[in-house]
């Protein structure tokens, strides 16, 4: 057998790169408190005795947050575990949910009442596992001595039937002592109880005989509640349990309502759940008898995506924070993003230039509005229509736009960072001397990427998908080119009264195929949607916001889009169909509206 | 026949199965075929009936004299539409019914993996009840290698005593591409395996055309390792230098990957290497198995869960297969025995 390298430890790959990404559950605890910047992440938030949904993207930050939470990184924040445990209010037990680790298909052969039975039971072993799991590898060696580990397995194993673990124990008793290796006893009665409840999946699906279940069977209130609060007592820490499970989209309904269940019961004194997962892989708020949880009253949430959209500066901030510890961890010499990552200098002339321009032209129009918004409403249209009218390239150098053309993922400033770096490393004699990376060589690395997510990415999402729903691909491509299409062109019409759009509404009822559209545009953050307020009254509309990396291939600006424009159903059933004539009638409407005095383009919305 | 072929120079015998080799299957064919495994007829004759051409060709190479009491013919749903479908279906179905005393169609799904499951357990268990069955013999080639795994599973438990001979046939080439798009990752019934809390999770893919399915089986499952093997040697030589192109597609820049070999060829070879590959590995993770190359080596792969089940094995369901050109012709013929469970 070849063997590949031994994988590298995460310090001498930032020391190399300082945007690399790596999952969050390989790294070290040392790693993640040196790379998490708890400002902006509201980690407060997130540490409040309550369950918690945490909703974001993939590579959003979730699992870092959760990872951070946990005590030997804790422990590394404060100082000691000592102190730790006396500033902050809980113990934090990291649970990832796996493919195929909780959500077996053998389940899906056991008819309901047995299957809610099984795997409410599956997942408070996991949870117990996991609790037990983390006592040896998250605590230094003396804070739970011989004596409290005993008292904490037997006070685990007295909440089981006797009779439903007997063979387990059995089994366990015969490689290990009970009294001497407490803990070891219980990690492997864990094991052996999976084992039995495995041989029962396998048999009861193979077998020709009905099979019994005779393993034991657990339930939140008979056993896992009075398993924490024994742990809490024993430990004499006193502290909820925050038992944090990673991707909860993974798991199945059922499994969705069970934790539903037990967030119902509102025993944050004792546990709590905090619950990552995409939001729209979490299908179900119902609970096992039918209930809802709803929120305030059952559960607090936390939109990781948000941050961008809620405030474009604070999420800056914290892009240079990240940015900035990774650089320190980094053998670069420059540790400021800013030199790492220049703008294009004559393009920043340029565009002062233009400024200037454009305040004088606030003064010849007799003022209209504030100077700032007049300035910020047309500098940036008129540096566009300028690049285009010499044929020059439009820079998106810079930490600032690379920051905006992230659009609130940090992972997607992270990503073109790293191959920009890669690659420049292999341009230069010296590696280490590398003081910033050229905006030339960014704008290139930036294009292409931007480049990929319009032209390869929908092939790529198609080998996500079976194929009878490849032509919402299709359909979403060609709405997105629309979209582009018709945004340049309003962007680069000196004419235009609101230039910088970026974004679109939705008038009148959405039919199902182009919302099945808007939906996976979602999924793939293609769009971000925001609400407002209908001018109407009466509620909140929906709201999409293109994603900034594609920005650059459409040669659009990426620092801001208040603006939107508002499309009917037909019109957007064009644009998944026909990207000219949309842009056709699109542009030929707004002169019509605009000629009536109308105000065709809608402007901020909140 | 197998003896005759071997006198006559017509097979080679691998590590443990029998290659009968391309331009010889007309010869089986006309020399008399395969016999069945013992003097009598074989209990059970298990065919799926699939898009590609080589679907009949292992029953066309039954000899006259090859009789089995029963006849099961699967096939999947979710191809029933496609006329070459129903053509091999009915085609087999007549060539069944000329050799076997009683003949049972199955449907499944590929898309439904309980319906896939039951339809095969429910056919299983029929035929068990008439009697303990001693000889099995299985043709490989075209089921699904979920239905595959299942229906082993199945005949295993349930058939405990019975010898097993595995049929499978080498296509002359495959099409450009196998399979596109994704529908599921899940584990497969029957094989649960066993995941501990304090060990971290290895999954060892048995990689063959198609590096799509092993990306997507590789992302849905985050493991902390990845064994990526490749088929060496293949059915036929020719088929080893795809399987180093396809393997050099497939790269993760986030995981841990050791890449290694394994017999695409024998059943038997596969399952050893497999077992020397876990000896030391598997008492400090959790396994999880992707057999997704041969049938032969799906069987190595079901043979070292069948000795190890705390090992899960996992499938990844394609978007669509390529229905029009998956494979071309039929070469040559593996023939290997399985020995019973007890």
């Amino acid at each position: 057998m070849s063997t590949g390298c031994p994988p590298k430890a995460f310090v001498s790959k930032i020391a190399l790169n300082p945007f690399i990404v790596e999952s969050p559950e390989k790294l070290q605890a040392k790693d993640l408190k040196d790379l998490f910047v708890e400002k902006y992440t509201q980690i407060e938030f997130l540490k409040e005795r309550k369950h918690t949904f945490l909703w974001g993207s993939r590579g959003s930050g979730k699992s870092m947050m959760l990872r951070y939470l946990e005590p030997q990184c804790q422990a590394l924040v404060h100082g000691s575990v000592e102190k730790f445990l006396e500033k902050e209010n809980f113990i934090a037990v990291y649970c990832p949910c796996k493919e195929g680790q909780i959500n077996k298909t053998d389940l899906r052969l056991l008819n309901e009442d047995a299957t809610s039975i099984i795997t409410e039971h599956i997942l408070i072993s996991y949870v117990v596992d996991q609790l037990i799991a983390c006592i040896p590898t998250q605590f230094p060696e003396p804070f739970f001595d011989a004596e409290t580990s005993l008292c904490l397995a037997e006070g685990i194993m007295k909440f089981f039937d006797r009779a439903s673990v007997v063979s387990s124990v059995e089994d366990v008793n015969q490689t290990t002592d009970f009294r001497k290796e407490p803990l070891v006893w219980l990690r492997e009665f864990f094991a052996a109880d999976s084992r039995k409840l495995a041989k029962f999946l396998r048999d009861s699906s193979l077998s020709g005989s009905h099979v019994k279940y005779e393993g034991a069977t657990t339930g939140y209130h008979d056993f896992l509640l009075p398993c924490l609060k024994n742990f809490q007592k024993i430990s004499k820490l006193n502290l909820p349990i925050y038992v944090m499970l990673d991707d909860a989209d993974r798991l199945s309904k059922i499994q969705q309502r069970i934790i539903n269940t037990w967030i119902a019961n509102r025993d944050q004194a004792t546990v709590c759940f905090k619950i990552s997962a995409q939001q729209n892989g979490y299908s179900t708020f119902l609970t096992r008898s039918g209930g809802l949880i709803e929120q305030p009253h059952d559960y607090s949430e936390i939109d990781v995506d948000e941050l961008y959209t809620s405030s474009k500066s604070d999420y800056e901030e914290k892009i240079r924070l990240i940015a900035q510890r990774r650089l320190e961890l980094s053998t670069l010499k420059t540790k400021n993003i800013l030199e790492v990552l220049p703008e294009n200098p004559v393009e920043h002339k340029l565009y002062e230039r233009i400024r200037d321009e454009t305040a004088s032209e606030w003064d010849q129009k007799n003022r209209p509005g504030r100077k700032e918004d007049y300035i910020t409403r047309y500098g940036k249209a008129r540096l566009f229509q300028y690049l285009k009218a010499h044929k020059t390239r439009k820079s998106y150098a810079g930490f600032h736009n690379l920051v905006h053309l992230s659009s609130g993922v940090v992972r997607d400033f992270l990503e073109p960072c790293y191959i920009m770096f890669d690659k420049y490393r292999t341009t230069v004699k010296d590696p280490s001397s590398i003081l910033s990376i050229p905006p030339g060589f960014q704008d290139d690395i930036i294009f292409k990427y931007s480049e990929e997510f319009l032209l390869d990415r929908p092939d790529r999402i198609k080998k996500d998908l079976p194929v009878e729903r490849w032509s919402l691909v299709d359909k979403l491509a060609t709405l997105i080119e629309s979209l582009g299409k018709l945004f340049y062109e309003r962007l680069h019409d000196p004419e235009a009264r609101e230039a910088r759009l970026f974004s679109f509404t939705v008038r009148g009822n959405t039919p199902a195929e182009i919302q099945e559209v808007l939906n996976l545009g979602l999924e793939y953050r293609y769009f971000q949607r925001r609400t407002y307020s209908s001018k109407e009254g009466g509620g909140r509309e929906k709201w999409y916001v293109l994603h900034r990396r594609l920005c650059p291939v459409f040669k659009l600006d990426p620092t801001g889009f208040e603006g939107r424009i508002s499309l009917t159903s037909d019109l957007l059933k064009i644009a998944c169909e026909n990207p000219a004539q949309f842009v056709r009638l699109r542009l030929k409407h707004a002169e019509e509206a605009e000629g009536k005095g109308l105000d065709f383009y809608l402007e901020k919305g909140d | 026949m197998l003896k005759k072929l071997k006198e006559k120079g017509l097979i080679s015998t691998l590590k443990k199965g029998i290659k009968v080799t391309e331009k010889r299957l007309d010869f089986i064919k006309t020399e008399g075929g395969l016999s069945p495994i013992g003097k009598t007829s074989d209990d059970l004759l298990f065919v799926c009936a699939s898009f590609e051409p080589r679907t009949t060709t292992a029953t066309e190479c039954l000899g006259k004299s090859y009789r089995a009491k029963n006849g099961l013919l699967y096939y999947n749903n979710s191809e029933a539409s496609s006329d070459i479908v129903k053509t091999n279906l009915e085609k087999l179905r007549r060539l069944l019914e000329l050799k076997c005393d009683r003949v049972r169609t199955i449907e499944g799904s590929v898309n439904d993996p309980v319906k896939q499951f039951k339809a095969i357990k429910d056919a299983v268990l029929d035929i068990r009840a008439s009697n303990s069955f001693r000889a099995i013999t299985i043709d490989s080639t075209t089921f699904n290698r979920e239905a595959l795994l299942v229906a082993m599973a199945l005949i295993r438990t349930n058939h405990s005593s019975a010898m097993t001979r595995v049929l499978y046939v080498s296509p002359f080439k495959h099409g450009d591409w196998l399979s596109r798009g994704f529908r599921e990752v899940r584990s497969i019934i029957g094989f649960p395996g066993i995941q501990r809390a304090d060990q971290p999770t290895m999954l060892i893919v048995l990689s063959g055309f198609e590096p799509d399915r092993v990306t997507k089986i590789v992302e849905e499952h985050g493991p902390d390792k990845v064994l990526l093997g490749f088929g060496n040697p293949p059915t036929q030589q020719s088929f080893l230098e795809r399987n180093i192109e396809e393997q050099r597609k497939i790269v993760f820049s986030k995981q841990d990957v050791e890449r290694f070999e394994f017999p695409a060829n024998s059943i038997k070879a596969c399952h050893d290497c497999l077992e020397s590959l876990l000896k030391d590995r598997l008492p400090s993770h959790n396994v999880i198995m992707a057999p997704m190359s041969t049938k032969l080596s799906t069987l190595g792969a079901f043979l070292t869960v069948e000795a190890h089940p705390e090992i899960q094995l996992t499938y990844c369901v394609p978007g669509e297969y390529n229905t029009q050109n998956y494979s071309q012709g039929a070469t040559s013929v593996f023939v290997e025995m399985i020995s019973p469970k007890t």
